[in-house]
Formats: structure tokens, C-alpha cells, sequence
């Protein structure tokens, strides 16, 4: 089984790019935490720190692929027994397990600063925990981008669409329960901001959110796919 | 060993290789010569299975090419394949990993042969110090089957002479079933067995090498030379 050794070359390569995301979003947060003095505003400006996140998660993404094939190392890769899905598929994985860890570990930062602003209530460790995840979780649409990448065979071809429309069924689920875990934080009472504002703010936090995302999504499936095509029938 | 019936293959609407065909026993080297554009590469990446084909029938050591047939295959591309912010060394570690007939003793020797370190970073080293090192990566395997894909272009004499000798050392001590693709045909002649001309993706002459130096009078180098200039 191959996929495994070609997973650890490509976590060895994303080290730098992961320990240099999680210090810049760690120092961000910490900077919030300095200047903001209301947890809800905290709680507004932390999405800016998982916008970065996702954003250097779908570039990474798209990176590791299109430089394997400009530098021509595809092919030391190919000269070993792995097929090119093998290399790809390896690839995804550790892209997303990257995404995963790195929005897991964004979320219980972002946990300890918002509990450390006295009026907030301490916050279960378990809906945490969930929370997390959900947030990693989330790494996965931001990577549907490079289905076209998977579609060299025809059976993946025909199935990467319907792929495509379960994740982001998928997708608009993690974000109605990450919602829903967010909900209590809503009737905190904050500084300068009601209940009905917060509860507002959130909506259309999360609605923004979704919103381009699956924008982002979409643009860049449509440029990936031609890109991966040409590519790969030029091997 | 080595088996190819009408294979076709098609780059979009370009033809790379047109109905080429051949048999490859054990043991023996093939040439495979033409000019740049010829369909030499897609060829050795049919037979490597990197690269799929229209139709045809290609078949190694009775497998159609795929990531098995790699187990026992060495491919050696032409371009420049090397990571370059990792030494030698880690290609080495990471091509063991993935294949079971590394053959240290023939790694320690292609080390001293090609002038070599572990410690060099692939970035340091010039053109002709890369190719010794995907030489190194290729002949360092027992495989049953070498694909080596122009082993000796764009490189420095030096280099060029290091390699062929490293060749040279490999496929006379141990058996094994060779291509060679090149278009430098003077300085590799002699470890042909037999010789295949290609063209714009078309066979245009094929044969034993032996035969075909006594047949045209000449040596394969001439005979490029002379079809090539009656194919043009």
C-alpha cells in the first residue's frame, strides 16, 4: 500500500506552511483579545483569522498539485509503482488533514480567548470539542475544488458532479450545527450590542460565510477543472 | 519481454505514435533513435504505463503497463524530475521506500562512478550532475526492464562519458532488458542489439543493429543520418 508513504512525504512538506498559518491566526487572535474589549466583537473579528485559514488552505491545495506538474517532479513520482490517483489522492488527504488541524486548533484558541473575557459563561468542553471538529470539517468543500483533479477515469468523471452536490448538502449541514452549538453565545450580553443584534450578526455572518465559500467553490472547480484536464492529457 | 502491436496515441488532434511495433527479448537493448518530436518519449511512457494510448496492444513481461509493472520497471524520464530543496540522499530513502529491488551495493558503487554525495542538495548541482543523479536513482534498482529516456542529452562530455560508462558496467554485468532513446546515436551505438527509427510518431526502419550496419555498409549513426535526411 502505497498511499500511506506518499501521505507521509507530503505532511513532511507541509509543515512549514502549517506552523506559519497557526502562529499568524494565534498572533491575530491574541491581538483581538489585546484591543477588543467586548467577547461578541471578539467573536466577530475570530472569523477573520478561519477566513485566512481556509483561504491558505485552498491555495496550499491547488499549490502542491500545480507544482508537482511545473517542476516535472510528477514524474520522479510517477517512476516509482503509484498511480497517478495514488499521488493525488495523497495529496487531498494531506491537504485536508492540514485544513483539519489547523481550523481544530483555531477553534479551541478561539475558545480560550473568548473565555477568558469574564462575562462570558464558561463554555462546555465537549460543545468545543464539537465545534472544532465541525470547523475542520468545513476544510473538505473548501477542497472540492480539485474534484476535476480526480476525474482522469471516466468513472470518476461521471461521479465527481454528484460528489460536488453531496458535499455541499454536506456542507450547508456542519454549518446549520455549528450554528446551532453557537446559539448560546448569542444571549451573551455584550458591551455596546444587544441580543437582536448579535443574533442578526451571527446570521449574516454565517450567511456570508456560505456564500463564498461555495462561490470561491465554484470559480475556482470551473478554472481547476480546465487546468487539471489539460494537464493531465498532456502527460 | 517486451511486446507492441499497432500502438496509436493521440494528443488530441496531434498523432504522437502512429501503428509502431515491435518485440523486445530478455536481455537485450533496444535503440530507440529519431530527432526531437518523434514520439521516442510518449513511447517509453506507454511502455511505463504514465501515459495511456489509443489503441494497440503493449504488453511487459506479459502485463499491461500500470503502477505494477513500475515494480519491476525503471523509468528514467528525460526532463528534469529532482526536488530541488532535497539532497540526493532523501531521493534515495524516498525511491526505497516505494520499491523492493534496491540494490545498495549497486547505489554505493553508481555513488563512487558518477562522482556523488549523499549531503548534495539538488539545487547546487548543475544540469549534467542532475541527470547523474536520476542515473543513479534508475540503475540503482535490479529491475527487470530499464526505460531510459535520452539518458545523454543536453548534458556536458564529461558527464556523458561518466554515464555511458555507468551504462556500460550495469548491462554488461547483470541481465537486463534495455530501451534507450536517443538521438546522440554515435556514442551509444555499441551497446545496441537492435535499433528502431522513429519519425513523426511512424517506425521507419527496424532491425537488429548488426544487420542493419552490414546491410547499409555504414554505422547506425550514418544510417540516422541517411534516413533521416530521405524521410525529410
Amino acid at each position: 500500500m502505497n498511499i500511506p508513504k506518499l501521505l507521509s512525504k507530503e505532511l513532511k512538506g507541509l509543515r512549514l506552511h502549517f506552523l506559519v498559518v497557526l502562529s499568524v491566526n494565534f498572533l491575530l487572535m491574541a491581538y483581538f483579545r489585546g484591543k477588543i474589549g467586548s467577547p461578541g466583537s471578539f467573536l466577530a473579528f475570530s472569523s477573520i483569522p478561519f477566513t485566512i485559514l481556509y483561504v491558505a488552505i485552498f491555495i496550499q491545495g491547488y499549490h502542491v498539485i500545480k507544482k508537482e506538474f511545473d517542476s516535472g517532479t510528477i514524474y520522479f513520482l510517477l517512476q516509482l509503482p503509484v498511480s497517478l490517483e495514488d499521488v493525488l489522492f495523497s495529496k487531498f488527504l494531506a491537504v485536508f488533514i492540514e485544513g483539519f488541524l489547523l481550523a481544530f486548533l483555531t477553534s479551541i484558541i478561539t475558545a480560550v480567548f473568548i473565555t477568558s473575557y469574564h462575562q462570558v459563561p464558561s463554555f462546555p468542553a465537549a460543545q468545543t470539542f464539537k465545534l472544532a471538529v465541525l470547523s475542520g470539517l468545513v476544510t473538505f468543500p473548501v477542497l472540492t475544488v480539485f474534484y476535476p483533479a480526480f476525474s482522469v477515469k471516466t468513472v470518476a468523471r461521471r461521479s465527481s458532479g454528484f460528489l460536488a452536490f453531496l458535499t455541499a448538502i454536506a456542507t450547508l449541514y456542519i454549518d446549520h450545527l455549528i450554528y446551532q452549538i453557537l446559539s448560546p453565545l448569542k444571549g451573551i450580553s455584550l458591551n455596546f450590542a444587544s441580543y437582536h443584534v448579535e443574533s442578526i450578526f451571527v446570521n449574516v455572518t454565517v450567511s456570508l460565510q456560505i456564500l463564498v465559500f461555495y462561490a470561491i467553490i465554484g470559480i475556482a472547480s470551473l478554472f481547476g477543472g480546465i487546468w487539471a484536464i489539460k494537464k493531465f492529457n498532456s502527460l | 519481454m517486451i511486446e507492441v502491436r499497432n500502438l496509436t496515441k493521440n494528443y488530441g488532434k496531434n498523432r504522437a505514435l502512429d501503428g509502431v511495433s515491435f518485440s523486445l527479448q530478455a536481455g537485450k537493448i533496444l535503440g530507440l533513435v529519431g530527432p526531437n518530436g518523434s514520439g521516442k518519449s510518449t513511447l517509453l511512457k506507454s511502455l511505463a504505463g504514465i501515459t495511456s494510448y489509443n489503441s494497440g496492444v503493449v504488453e511487459v513481461n506479459g502485463e499491461r503497463p500500470g503502477k505494477h509493472v513500475r515494480t519491476f520497471t525503471s523509468y528514467i524520464p528525460e526532463i528534469d524530475a529532482l526536488y530541488k530543496d532535497m539532497t540526493i540522499g532523501d531521493h534515495v530513502e524516498l525511491v526505497k521506500k516505494f520499491v523492493e529491488d534496491w540494490d545498495t551495493g549497486r547505489e554505493k558503487e553508481l555513488y563512487q562512478l558518477l562522482e556523488l554525495h549523499p549531503e548534495q542538495k539538488i539545487k547546487s548541482l548543475s544540469k549534467g550532475y542532475r541527470k547523474r543523479v536520476q542515473i543513479l536513482l534508475g540503475l540503482s534498482r535490479r529491475a527487470k526492464v530499464f526505460l531510459l529516456d535520452e539518458p545523454l542529452s543536453g548534458i556536458d562530455p564529461l558527464s556523458r562519458s561518466l554515464i555511458l560508462d555507468a551504462l556500460l558496467k550495469i548491462f554488461t554485468s547483470y541481465e537486463s532488458t534495455v530501451i534507450f532513446s536517443t538521438h546522440i546515436v554515435r556514442e551509444a551505438e555499441n551497446m545496441f542489439d537492435e535499433v528502431l527509427f522513429l519519425k513523426k510518431g511512424v517506425t521507419i526502419l527496424y532491425g537488429p543493429a548488426d544487420k542493419l550496419r552490414e546491410e547499409y555498409g555504414k554505422s547506425i549513426e550514418d544510417i540516422f543520418k541517411e534516413v533521416y535526411h530521405e524521410y525529410s
